[in-house]
């Protein structure tokens, strides 16, 4: 298939992005300006400045002796690069590559988009209206390079298809400009007597290249798709992906779960042709009003289970709000693995597959109401350190190579940040005698310890803690510490940090 | 029942939801059903007829046969000798120290009485468990799952889906709020997928109404360490069923040593056990 791509260029990118807010701005000359060496440099004007001769790279002053009641605003370029790269994803609803070209053009990978919108012609019209509406003037122009259509946009009408295969005819009048290169090279060939891309492709490139570099070889072939253009698109495309444009907008809840349902089974069927199941799914939504609803999931073993994966995102409905209406859904699956029918591993239990998966389903579930941080499984760590002695599992076939450390006593429950407690203990390196622990007085009758944890100086520095098994005189076993030595002119701190059976 | 010159009839009272069931037993013809059976003893009969008329009674509570010697204590006052599965179980406590002892005991109840390798989910509050502590009580860490629900509403229906799930041993929750109406709607779920569900409810001494199986509560002890030695010894429990349906009340004091559960509320230590107070 033969690339075809589009180039969306915004003669007046910034200042149409500042008069949207205040169409006052649109009815007079308006610019924006950047401090250059002590003068302010116009870097962007709109149509109406560039009716009186204003251009870029005038100086303020000058434009201010043009036309007395020039708008003029500071230029703020990141701003304008971010907003640019926003409106690449924005037309990412047109194709799934789009290229932000800074500063002020967008391309788009066409190929194989066109005919969803009844062809090349309708395809510019529908963005050339779009854009309209959002009060954008654009130039839209579709060929077989990047390059050319770019040139065109500059140099042509505002609405052009060339048709393929006939880029060489349609660019042979444009000017050496439209080609990229630096101007060096355009300024030596125009000495020369050259003004067209026509020109020089006549010429034998052996001939050029000897005098003036390889370059002008390497932009025609470019420009005559001979030779790809590389792009860095604003989103990875992701291979996994299954879309559903609504002919009419929806907005109601029925709606939503047959597009839901609809996109799954599209979406299975590709990944079970390759023997793939999904690990994370993301469903995306495009609003009328240009608002994108993400909803991602990620399932605990990879799965093609339908009906699964519709409960899932069924449970997540509430999170999709429909606002005037959505006109495409997309489901992509953005991490796949190889389909394995049976992958319990150690899970294995008594029981037939059929019933280990509804584990995993319930599992999916819980995550999906609640949130992936909110379920933990725990595996040892090799760690002395209570806290880090234990980890979370990564995974659902997690193992730890490790056994669990039981020579030594470990309370039930663990407080998440050890309590502060006072405590009254005669003798250095014995247990408390007392101890209060939410206004209450415990009296210890019986003791173990001390165990003594070092910090691992390695991952934390910090003060050891001495440990105690305590029995106080309820019959009620805790575990306290105290936070490194005995000083004398510093009071050391006790904490409580669990509870034993 | 009685067979006083070869007549059956019922004797004593029955219970009032029973009456439409015992239509079908009324129906049957009771001298061939009852022939069949003359060649067993007179205990067996009754012990199954017990256990028909408490299926009639509505109960779907299916009871685990794990022989177990050293819990025979406790074994014997459950119904029929043998830990209910597919049933709500609620441990009240009223402080953290109770709370612990209470998550032990359950462990132990998992690990000696269902299935020491089943996979458990573990419903937690805020709490944090130390997951190695759990190997004390023969059960596999690793084999649960711990599930971090803030509100009740997600504590809830996290729960019920949980007991929704079969491959599952037994669910350990922490609820601070377990009335009749949500406790039914639990014991529905777990009686179709026979999952056992242990509740921790903190309850500051209100009355409760509830329809859960059994009620408990689990206070920790004095322990006493091994030959007189210094130190704090094996973990030790007063265990108090205050309820059971189809059993027994009852109140221990057990101790946890060398991965079992021994009674010595009667050898020694008698007179600590105070008496049951019914919650």
């Amino acid at each position: 298939v033969k690339n075809r791509y589009t180039a969306v260029w915004f003669p007046y990118f910034k200042t149409d992005v500042l008069s949207r807010k205040d169409t006052s701005k649109k009815m007079y000359p308006y610019v924006l300006y950047v401090r250059d060496r002590g003068r302010m440099v116009i870097s962007a004007i709109n149509e109406k400045a560039q009716t009186l001769k204003i251009s870029k790279g005038m100086l303020l002053a000058d434009a201010r002796a043009i036309c007395s009641q020039l708008n003029a605003d500071p230029d703020d370029p990141p701003f304008f690069q971010a907003r640019l790269n926003k409106m690449a994803e924005w037309f990412i609803r047109y194709s799934p590559i789009v290229v932000a070209d800074q500063p002020d053009t967008i391309i788009i990978n066409a190929s194989g988009c066109c005919h969803l919108w009844g062809g090349e012609t309708s395809y510019l019209k529908h963005i050339w209206q779009r854009m309209n509406a959002e009060q954008y003037q654009v130039k839209i122009a579709i060929a077989d390079s990047t390059l050319a259509a770019k040139a065109i946009t500059l140099h042509g009408h505002s609405l052009s298809v060339v048709p393929a295969n006939q880029t060489e005819q349609v660019v042979q009048s444009l000017p050496l400009s439209a080609l990229g290169l630096s101007e060096e090279i355009v300024l030596k060939l125009h000495e020369w007597g050259f003004r067209t891309i026509g020109s020089i492709t006549t010429i034998p490139a052996g001939v050029l290249s000897r005098r003036l570099g390889p370059t002008i070889k390497i932009q025609l072939d470019k420009m005559f798709g001979a030779r790809e253009e590389f792009v860095k698109p604003v989103q990875e495309t992701v291979t996994w992906i299954e879309r559903l444009p609504c002919l009419e907008p929806i907005s109601h809840l029925a709606g939503i779960q047959i597009a839901i349902d609809r996109l799954i089974t599209g979406l299975i069927g590709q990944l079970k042709r390759k023997g793939l199941a999904a690990q994370k799914i993301i469903l995306k939504s495009y609003r009328l009003d240009g608002k994108i609803g993400i909803v991602s999931e990620s399932f605990s073993l990879p799965t093609i289970d339908i009906v699964h994966m519709r409960k899932i995102l069924f449970l997540k409905l509430e999170k999709i709000s429909p606002g005037p209406g959505i006109e495409l859904f997309s489901l992509e699956a953005t991490e796949v693995a190889p389909y394995q029918p049976v992958q319990l591993g150690f899970w294995q239990t008594e029981s037939e597959d059929l019933k280990d998966k509804k584990l995993l389903q319930f599992l999916d579930s819980v995550t999906a109401k609640i949130g992936t941080d909110c379920l933990s499984r725990f595996l040892p760590a090799a760690h002395h350190w209570p806290e880090r002695s234990f980890r979370k599992a990564t995974h659902f076939n997690d193992e730890s190579k490790l056994c669990w450390q039981t020579s030594l006593q470990r309370p039930v429950c663990l407080l998440k940040t050890p309590a502060l407690i006072q405590v009254t203990a005669p003798v250095p390196d014995y247990p408390p005698m007392l101890f209060r622990y939410k206004n209450k007085l415990h009296k210890i009758i019986k003791a173990d310890g001390p165990e003594r944890i070092e910090q691992e100086w390695w991952i934390n520095e910090g003060l050891h803690r001495d440990y105690y098994f305590v029995e106080d005189d309820a019959g009620c076993r805790y575990w306290l510490f105290r936070s490194g030595h005995y000083t004398e002119d510093r009071k050391e701190k006790w904490y409580l940090h669990g509870f034993f059976p | 029942l009685s067979n006083e010159n070869d007549q059956f009839c019922f004797v004593g009272l029955v219970p009032k939801n029973i009456h439409q069931n015992a239509k079908k037993i009324s129906n049957l013809d009771f001298k061939s059903y009852f022939c069949k059976r003359m060649e067993k003893s007179k205990k067996d009969i009754i012990a199954e007829l017990k256990t028909e008329l408490w299926l009639c009674s509505g109960h779907k509570a299916v009871c685990v046969r794990k022989e177990s010697k050293s819990l025979s204590f406790l074994l014997s006052h459950f119904p029929e000798n043998a830990f209910p599965q597919g049933v709500l179980h609620e441990f009240l406590y009223q402080q953290e120290e109770e709370k612990a002892a209470s998550f032990a005991f359950t462990s132990v109840l998992i690990s000696s009485l269902l299935n020491s390798n089943g996979i458990v989910v573990w419903i937690t509050n805020r709490q944090l468990i130390f997951p190695a502590s759990l190997c004390h009580f023969s059960l596999h860490p690793e084999r649960i799952f711990f599930i971090n629900a803030l509100q009740q509403k997600e504590i809830c229906w996290v729960l019920e889906k949980a007991l929704q799930c079969e491959v599952l041993t037994a669910v350990i929750a922490e609820v601070n709020h377990l009335d009749f109406l949500l406790s039914r709607r639990l014991q529905l779920a777990a009686e179709q997928s026979k999952v056992s569900a242990f509740l921790l409810h903190h309850n500051s001494g209100k009355k409760v109404q509830n329809t859960c199986f059994s009620r408990w509560s689990v206070q920790p002890t004095h322990s006493v360490a091994r030959d007189g030695l210094p130190g704090v010894g094996n973990p030790r429990w007063r265990v108090t069923l205050h309820k059971i349906r189809n059993g027994k009340s009852g109140q221990w004091q057990v101790e946890w040593a060398d991965n079992q559960l021994i009674n010595i509320a009667e050898s020694f230590d008698a007179h600590l056990i105070q008496p049951v107070q019914s919650a």
